[in-house]
């Protein structure tokens, strides 16, 4: 195991927590104790770049400061941008619906720049194609150089073929795999020390959510694990979703590691959740930052059709979240999304699914139970903004 | 500057005299007629084409518009790019506009035998006079005999249709406005060059890449003003003499995209598939492999020009096609939406143009409206009302 993925790994307590462990936990007990690490939580009203840097600067210093992570090391970094660029919820620009704002990303790319990041690069999968991501975010009507001037040494890339790098990485899952034993992956998740993830606050077709675990799904590239993958070797060009992981109705592409039990579940609730958990631990994230400020509910893109008489559309929570431990930091990005993060499949917002949150758990990630986090800054009752309740 | 006095239509075999009435308030003043002896007072009539084409007109072959259709009426055959096929005609009439600038252009093609969805009708009147060229009007079967039997629904389409056509004369100044593009794509377009210079305007116009139709014997120094990029397309454009004006383009800040690097160069990276080198003040990009595939080059070459060139972005408009002309003054842009899902209306399209102004007027089919623009950093965005089959922007100010 690698030094930064060992420390990731290591459980770190607050006082109060210490306490809380010691006085349940009787002489001779062998319960595991899972990892858990500060939450902030802090209120956002909207997205202008002053207020985000500050706000962000003040989670970062609640969560014991970037420097310790960043300093001197390659930080990837993984937005969310789902889907194709030139989609919108109606009229709304993706990063005001089911993208990462590009201003949320400028603001962390400061900050890791600031804690002294010898290099920052912005990773995402585009499905479809091999177009570089600079390029893609111009489609949206971003402007890329806002993020690139951001810190010195920003750059982009395009992550679901092999890119610039020679060849793919091979990231194995630690201990016992749900699905995957490992993934091969762009060189970028691997020629990095520190993976940060900036996701989105959603509710997901598939998964129930999709918050900081989840945005570790768009990692894979569709070369090996997309509709157009190769059969013995990954595709040159990436041209198609992720149905494979979804439907297991194939293998990934050679080599890429196989599935350990092609006789499970074939049911994408069953095989996305415990896929992201796999991926999150082959591929553990040291930062997790959660965009709430403006999103959408009932789904995790505008192609979603919602169930049950639902319907998708833009609101506003107003909030950002920021852990260093992605399965606490998606816990609280449940619960203010007004879901149980303890939740098991039938309950929402699980109800079709497996919990991502506790397969993540399986894997020794993290904790989900939010009364081993600790919650810095806002309550997470104070800035509670229950999904279901909007949309429904 | 392209006059476009003539408006043509098929006369459907078997029609009457009479029905000249259902003509009525349309622009159309030609016909084209097999029948010996039909003669229409006020109209012009020719027979079978191209025999007796108007001496100002320059006949030209097309293919039904229209999205390529799965058996499920629903869903969409899917290219390449996993987004819908669409059969077009905009890259015929920038071609044949570049081929033929004095001319007046009809594209000519017929109705398939059935036809799914008589919306269609509209979308090829509207395709042909957005690029500025002229359709025959030639009536599917089914909307002829509906005229003349009087029927209701194919009474409504044809009034859409005269209603379609009398806008685009009220507007047939934009039809010689010119074309609002970053690319310059060079070939002559024939022999052995014809498969991957024809294939790479489809491909590219299907990718709302703008481009300019440069013929490479029109190839000065003057018809590439205004344009960030060319391509040379034709193998041995690097040494041929022709290609001389490219050379100084880039010199002077442009990109130049050849098949092979000009003698010297020194590519100092490479980018979307090409070697890319310094020359002069600008660059020439030359493929790692040679070209083969029209789909890969048109986006390499997208990826080249960059994005941020694009004088329109679209959202939700996956069947939707562009195309953006300027007033010779700068101060008018009109940016033409062409849909080809003529039965489906096209809901929560965003369009961002390249310009400053926050205001613009819109047509569609069945109305118009003044709305207003959002600023973005890459110029400003329209939120359109739905509409069918074909919308029209016309904005102000400057270039963004």
């Amino acid at each position: 195991m690698r030094e930064h993925e060992l420390s990731c790994r290591l459980p770190t307590f607050t006082r109060r927590q210490l306490f809380a462990l010691a006085a349940g936990m009787g002489v001779g007990q062998t319960a595991r104790a899972l990892p858990t690490a500060p939450v902030a939580v802090a209120r956002c009203a909207d997205y202008e770049p002053k207020r985000l840097v500050e706000t962000l600067g003040r989670m970062f210093d609640q969560i014991g400061g970037l420097e310790r992570l960043v300093a001197g090391k390659t930080v990837a970094v993984k937005v969310n941008l789902t889907g194709g660029a030139h989609q919108r919820l109606g009229h709304t620009p993706a990063e005001l619906a089911h993208w990462t704002h590009p201003n949320v990303i400028g603001a962390v790319v400061y900050w890791l720049g600031r804690a002294g990041a010898r290099r920052i690069r912005i990773l995402e999968s585009i499905a479809y194609s091999p177009e570089p991501l600079e390029e893609f975010m111009i489609a949206a009507g971003w402007e890329p150089r806002d993020i690139a001037n951001a810190a010195p040494r920003v750059e982009f890339e395009n992550t679901s073929y092999l890119g610039m790098g020679k060849e793919y990485k091979l990231l194995r899952v630690p201990g016992q795999p749900h699905i995957f034993p490992g993934f091969l992956l762009n060189h970028s998740y691997a020629d990095c020390d520190v993976f940060v993830t900036l996701a989105k606050l959603k509710e997901h077709y598939t998964a129930g959510i999709t918050l900081s675990l989840k945005n570790s799904f768009g990692i894979t590239p569709t070369t090996i694990y997309g509709e157009a993958a190769g059969i013995d070797e990954p595709a040159l060009i990436p041209r198609g979703g992720r149905s494979m992981l979804h439907r297991g109705h194939r293998q990934p592409a050679k080599p890429a590691p196989p599935e350990i039990d092609p006789s499970s579940p074939r049911d994408d609730g069953y095989r996305v959740p415990r896929i992201v958990a796999d991926l999150a631990a082959a591929r553990p994230i040291h930062l997790a930052v959660i965009d709430g400020i403006t999103t959408m509910t009932a789904g995790e893109g505008p192609w979603i059709r919602p169930r049950d008489g639902r319907r998708t559309e833009v609101v506003s929570p107003r909030v950002l979240i920021v852990g260093t431990n992605p399965v606490c930091t998606d816990a609280v990005g449940a619960a203010v999304m007004g879901f149980d993060p303890a939740a098991d499949r039938g309950t929402p917002p699980f109800e079709r699914c497996d919990s991502t949150l506790r397969l993540a758990a399986a894997h020794g990630i993290g904790t989900y139970k939010l009364d081993e986090i600790e919650v810095i800054g806002e309550t997470i009752d104070a800035v509670r903004f229950p999904f279901r309740r909007v949309s429904s | 500057m392209t006059s476009y006095d003539w408006w043509p239509m098929r006369w459907p075999r078997g029609w009457p005299p009479e029905m000249l009435q259902i003509l009525a308030g349309a622009p159309i003043n030609c016909l084209i007629s097999s029948e010996p002896g039909l003669s229409l007072a006020n109209y012009r009539v020719l027979g079978e084409l191209p025999g007796q084409l108007p001496q100002d007109v320059q006949l030209i072959e097309g293919i039904w518009p229209s999205v390529k259709i799965s058996r499920t009426r629903d869903s969409a055959e899917a290219g390449p790019t996993g987004a819908p096929w669409i059969d077009a005609n905009g890259w015929r009439i920038q071609l044949a506009r570049a081929r033929y600038p004095n001319q007046q252009l009809w594209i000519d093609y017929q109705p398939p035998g059935e036809l799914p969805d008589l919306n269609s009708l509209l979308v090829a009147i509207a395709e042909a006079c957005a690029f500025g060229a002229r359709w025959i009007v030639t009536l599917p079967e089914q909307l002829a005999q509906g005229l003349l039997n009087h029927r209701g629904e194919a009474l409504t389409l044809w009034e859409q249709a005269k209603k379609l056509m009398r806008f685009f004369q009220e507007h047939s100044q934009w039809c010689s406005w010119p074309v609002v593009a970053p690319l310059g794509v060079v070939s002559d377009f024939s022999g052995e060059n014809e498969f991957l210079a024809t294939e790479f305007l489809n491909l590219a116009s299907r990718r709302n890449l703008a481009y300019r139709v440069i013929l490479r014997e029109q190839l000065t120094r003057e018809r590439l003003a205004g344009l960030a990029a060319l391509i040379l397309i034709d193998g041995q454009a690097v040494e041929a003499k022709w290609s001389a004006p490219s050379w100084e383009f880039a010199e002077k800040g442009g990109l130049v995209i050849a098949p092979k690097l000009p003698k010297g160069s020194v590519p100092a990276r490479t980018y979307a598939g090409h070697r890319i080198a310094r020359f002069g003040r600008g660059r020439v990009a030359a493929p790692i492999e040679p070209w083969s595939d029209p789909y890969i080059l048109a986006e390499q070459v997208h990826w080249l020009v960059g994005r941020r060139n694009d004088p329109v972005r679209l959202w939700n408009g996956e069947l939707l096609a562009t195309h953006c002309c300027r007033s010779g003054d700068g101060k008018t842009t009109v940016v033409h939406l062409i849909g080809y899902s003529g039965w489906r209306p096209f809901q929560d399209v965003t369009v961002g143009v390249s310009t400053r102004g926050v205001e613009a007027r819109v047509w569609w089919v069945d109305g118009e409206a003044q709305i207003q623009g959002t600023r973005r950093q890459l110029g400003t965005e329209f939120a359109l009302p739905p509409f069918r089959v074909y919308c029209a922007v016309e904005c102000g100010g400057s270039h963004a």
